[in-house]
């Protein structure tokens, strides 16, 4: 373990403390977006790029916005809304125990990994498998092919979280425009047509890429989400009341592709989700690009806070 | 010879994100913050990619460096304009119950 790690492990364990026992909400959020950037960094270290990515676009990313953007519904429903009393006695020794925990756990994974992994898991035999999953990259191998139902169950358990999200909305619909400094500032058209473009071709990349290097539905998904995020507040898509036919097709797309994919070939595989040698590939591909199109509109509209999206009038 | 000159580089860009730093700590108000962290930063952030650039090797490598360069300054730029305008929008309600 380097002089670095043993840092990274201080700052991550100082960070978490820091976030529960900040006195102000405002200051809590912003620490816990910079302690996920630092987990992410983390997961770096220990030679796990897929989580890294996924950490820094959903945990620090994704959910740093939803997390401010409530902060920010609760700040015109009045300050008081937003304040809290500071953490007691009791709630900072708890949070120094976890965080210690927390520091000790990253200081030590950091330090095992320099180790040699044994050979005797699950991962060698997902390792042994590869050549039969249709993809080069390990983690997506395991995410799309060898626990496929768990993918699938966790795509159900994200429509599910939305469709909750939906019908919870009224006291937490964020407008835009009626106050958000910046829309009518000249850089935001530079900013939304040099960003978003190259946003959401850096999300359809990182889902290609996770056939043979890290990446993914999941982060290409969320990398999406973020250039969506992008357009809602540069002014160019507004909220709607009605979520029309598209928007509902693409929501259950990645559900749809992935259930029908297992469902359509049991007659000549005999097994639910069983795929045949010569098709593996191109259906892990297609399963991948609408399980990232679902995550991503998923992910934005759990922004919006709306049932669906409209272009803005030119 | 590269090396050293990697690393003076790196280490200079490291010198300009301390100072940055300090300022946004030390400094009064907002504007002043924004200044000092924009400025430092931006010249920080170049010296280190030029730096890491040196060190990668590869033309495909340092062109995605200067992509991500061009990328982070121009969002960072955007960024501190949009703050400094919110801020002085708020100051002007202020001004004018």
């Amino acid at each position: 373990m380097s002089v670095f790690d043993g840092l990274l492990a201080l700052v991550v364990s100082a960070l978490a403390w820091r976030c529960v026992t900040a006195p102000d909400l405002y200051r809590s959020i912003v620490l816990f977006i910079v302690t996920g950037l630092m987990l992410a960094l983390a997961w770096v270290r220990l030679d796990a790029p897929d989580l890294a990515l996924a950490e820094a676009g959903i945990g620090a990313g994704l959910l740093g916005i939803l997390l401010l953007s409530t902060w920010r519904v609760l700040i015109h429903a009045g300050p008081e809304q937003a304040d809290r009393p500071g953490a007691s006695t009791r709630v900072r020794w708890l949070a120094g125990a976890g965080s210690g925990l927390l520091g000790v756990l990253v200081a030590v994974a950091l330090y095992q990994v320099q180790t040699a992994i044994d050979a005797d898991r699950a991962g060698t035999l997902a390792l042994e498998g590869l050549g039969a999953a249709g993809v080069d990259q390990p983690v997506t191998a395991v995410l799309l092919n060898f626990r496929s139902y768990d993918t699938l169950l966790e795509m159900g358990v994200l429509l599910m979280a939305l469709i909750g999200a939906l019908l919870l909305r009224s006291p937490l619909i964020h407008r835009p425009g009626d106050d958000d400094a910046g829309t009518d500032s000249p850089l935001i058209p530079v900013l939304v047509t040099v960003f978003v473009p190259l946003v959401i071709l850096m999300g359809t990349f990182l889902v290609w890429a996770g056939a043979y290097m890290p990446g993914g539905a999941f982060q290409g998904g969320a990398v999406m989400a973020g250039a969506g995020v992008m357009l809602v507040l540069g002014g160019r898509l507004h909220s709607a009341a009605q979520l029309g036919l598209l928007m509902r097709t693409l929501l259950i797309l990645g559900v749809t592709v992935f259930t029908a994919a297992g469902l359509l070939l049991m007659p000549a595989e005999g097994a639910f989700m069983a795929y045949p040698q010569a098709l593996v590939t191109p259906l892990m591909v297609l399963i991948e690009f609408s399980l990232a199109i679902s995550i991503a509109l998923t992910l934005l509209l759990l922004f919006t806070g709306t049932t669906g999206l409209r272009r803005a009038d030119p | 010879m590269l090396d050293w000159l990697a690393a003076a580089l790196i280490g200079s860009g490291l010198v300009f994100f301390l100072a940055g730093t300090v300022g946004l700590l030390r400094f009064p108000d907002v504007y002043t913050r924004l200044h000092a962290l924009t400025k430092a930063d931006n010249t920080g952030l170049g010296l280190l990619a030029a730096g890491v650039a040196l060190l990668s090797g590869t033309w495909q490598a340092i062109l995605l460096i200067a992509l991500i360069w061009f990328l982070a300054v121009t969002a960072a730029s955007i960024a501190c304009h949009l703050v400094a305008r919110h801020h002085l929008r708020d100051e002007r309600e202020d001004d004018t119950p």
